[in-house]
């Protein structure tokens, strides 16, 4: 019964924790461009992350070792190195972004200076990081970050067409937007799903957590109920935008417009279920990111390193991220937009891919390493698929974001 | 190679000093595209303000920051140049975008009787704007 309750309260926070500003961003901006028509490109994306976070906590759970060890060894020094940079460039803008969010939320809830806002946000971030244990951190975040689950009851009441939708499940002929945009918005949404620095947070916090053999099944049962149902958040963000705002000519620019769906819908307790909803599940975005970074600085250069370890004993660590957390204040003190930022990390973020996820694929067929939970014939199918899909969209997102403005056509 | 390299650089200078400004049919076409966006989202915001369904701290940040976005695009329409045959709509997208970005500054201050009022004017602002898009199209 310990058991059962344990599963479902880690699901219940990886729900919650699975949208970050970057699946706020383009859901709602592809829903509100080309309506329902991109709803397949989420699935996809939400299997991708499932196959690839559940072959990385097997890995941590077997090997005792995380992705970003893992990295250098497989891929040596210098490729190691430059995945390194490349992915510690795009948690920092990640990072920045999510903080913006943060302030951006706080803002639309008290009416407070932004500036202002930012340095009680990172405060508080530092703060949960630095008092709260592990777990602690997911659920609390996990389960505010639940809020978000008001855009699932609004995508109901507004009575979308469901044959519409379920067309927007089959990849097909596109309208409303160019061809360019509407490969701009697939790369997009896949790399909004499939981000990596979710990968590092999670085999990280599998070896934190000291997972073993006995751990596959709840490894299993996380990523695919608890991701498989945060993606349905994407999906309602995507149907609300789809009914709500495309018929208007809405083109959501600002954090604070999908509250507005939640809003119109629900009233004032829609949104404030959307604002606080959105408030943790990017606060614990940032978190993750300032892990995320310190977590890969740390593994690969063999510093000692954990959320458990004390401060002191893990100090270059613990350096790290809060270094992350003071890099993404001054980013977002400039006043650039985190909307944009948003789209830029996503499209980077893609390009950074296939040196994340590839090592994790040879480790994760290698028995030297995995012993008999080597990956199945299953796992390795959907790995090769979804690393050819990786390979694809790393090598389009720059062009297809210079290409169109940044989906703006 | 030298005048080669003064040559490129006075293109370059020229074409600088030709573009700076100068909006073509599929610039102002997006223009207008962002600011009927801006324009039907304050409609929204100010009807469900109106409705009751919304906070004043929600409608009030976020109108200003539509506003913001407004007044931006106004500026810009306003210091635009165009061809001679695009210049009417251009004058006239930038006069609906100090229209919208007033309509958006009314959501923040007046009371909350007139956000009714305010939300039929931004509506009918929209469509004004995203008629004189589909004309550059």
């Amino acid at each position: 019964m310990k058991n059962v309750l344990a599963v479902a309260l880690g699901i219940l926070s990886a729900i919650g924790g699975f949208v970050d500003i970057g699946d706020l961003v383009f859901n709602t901006q592809a829903g509100a461009i080309f309506g329902f028509q991109l709803l397949w490109v989420v699935v996809v994306g939400v299997v991708g992350i499932i196959v690839y976070s559940e072959m990385c906590g097997r890995v941590s759970a077997v090997a005792k070792r995380p992705v970003f060890d893992l990295v250098r060894e497989r891929t040596g020094f210098g490729a190691g190195l430059m995945t390194l940079v490349a992915s510690e460039v795009v948690s920092l803008m990640t990072c920045a972004a999510e903080v913006g969010g943060v302030a951006i939320c706080l803002q639309l809830l008290s009416g407070l200076p932004y500036r202002f806002l930012i340095l009680v946000a990172i405060s508080g971030l530092v703060l949960c990081s630095w008092i709260l244990p592990f777990d602690w951190i997911e659920r609390i975040f996990g389960y505010l970050g639940l809020g978000l689950l008001v855009f699932a009851v609004a995508a109901i009441k507004l009575h979308p067409d469901w044959g519409e939708v379920g067309r927007g499940f089959v990849p097909g002929a596109h309208s409303g937007g160019s061809l360019m945009v509407y490969l701009y918005f697939v790369v997009g949404l896949l790399g909004a799903a499939m981000t990596p620095y979710e990968v590092y947070f999670y085999s990280s916090g599998a070896v934190e957590d000291g997972w073993g053999v006995r751990d596959l099944g709840l490894n299993k049962v996380t990523t695919m109920i608890g991701y498989g149902l945060g993606g349905l958040l994407s999906l309602a963000l995507m149907i609300v935008a789809a009914v709500l705002f495309l018929p208007r000519g809405i083109s959501p620019e600002f954090l604070g417009t999908p509250p507005l769906a939640a809003e119109h819908v629900l009233g004032q307790v829609g949104l404030l279920l959307a604002l606080v909803g959105i408030l943790f599940a990017v606060g614990g975005a940032a978190i993750e990111t300032s892990f995320s970074g310190a977590y890969n600085l740390a593994q690969f250069f063999g510093w000692k390193w954990g959320k458990k370890e004390r401060p002191a004993g893990a100090a270059r660590f613990t350096l790290t991220w809060i270094a992350m957390f003071g890099l993404a204040m001054a980013v977002v003190m400039t006043g650039y937009d985190p909307v944009k930022l948003t789209e830029y990390s996503v499209i980077f973020s893609v390009v950074a891919l296939p040196l994340t996820y590839l090592p994790i694929l040879l480790v994760a067929n290698d028995p030297s390493y995995m012993g008999t939970n080597v990956n199945g014939r299953l796992a390795n199918t959907l790995g090769i698929l979804y690393f050819a899909i990786i390979l694809a969209i790393s090598i389009s997102a720059i062009p297809l974001m210079l290409l169109t403005h940044g989906g703006q056509g | 190679m030298r005048i080669g390299a003064w040559g490129l650089l006075v293109l370059v200078l020229l074409t600088g000093c030709g573009d700076r400004g100068e909006m073509d049919a599929a610039a102002l076409s997006q223009q207008a595209k962002a600011l009927q966006s801006v324009a039907a989202e304050g409609a929204l915001l100010a009807h469900d303000a109106a409705s009751g369904k919304s906070t004043g701290v929600y409608s009030g940040e976020h109108s200003a920051e539509l506003r913001g976005a407004a007044a931006q695009i106004a500026a810009s329409l306003e210091a635009a140049t165009t061809t001679p045959g695009l210049d009417p709509t251009r004058r006239r997208l930038a006069v609906l975008g100090t229209q919208v970005t007033s309509y958006l500054d009314r959501i923040r201050d007046a009371p909350r009787s007139e956000d009714r009022a305010v939300g039929q004017r931004l509506a009918v602002s929209a469509r004004r704007i995203q008629t004189l898009g589909r004309s550059l199209t």
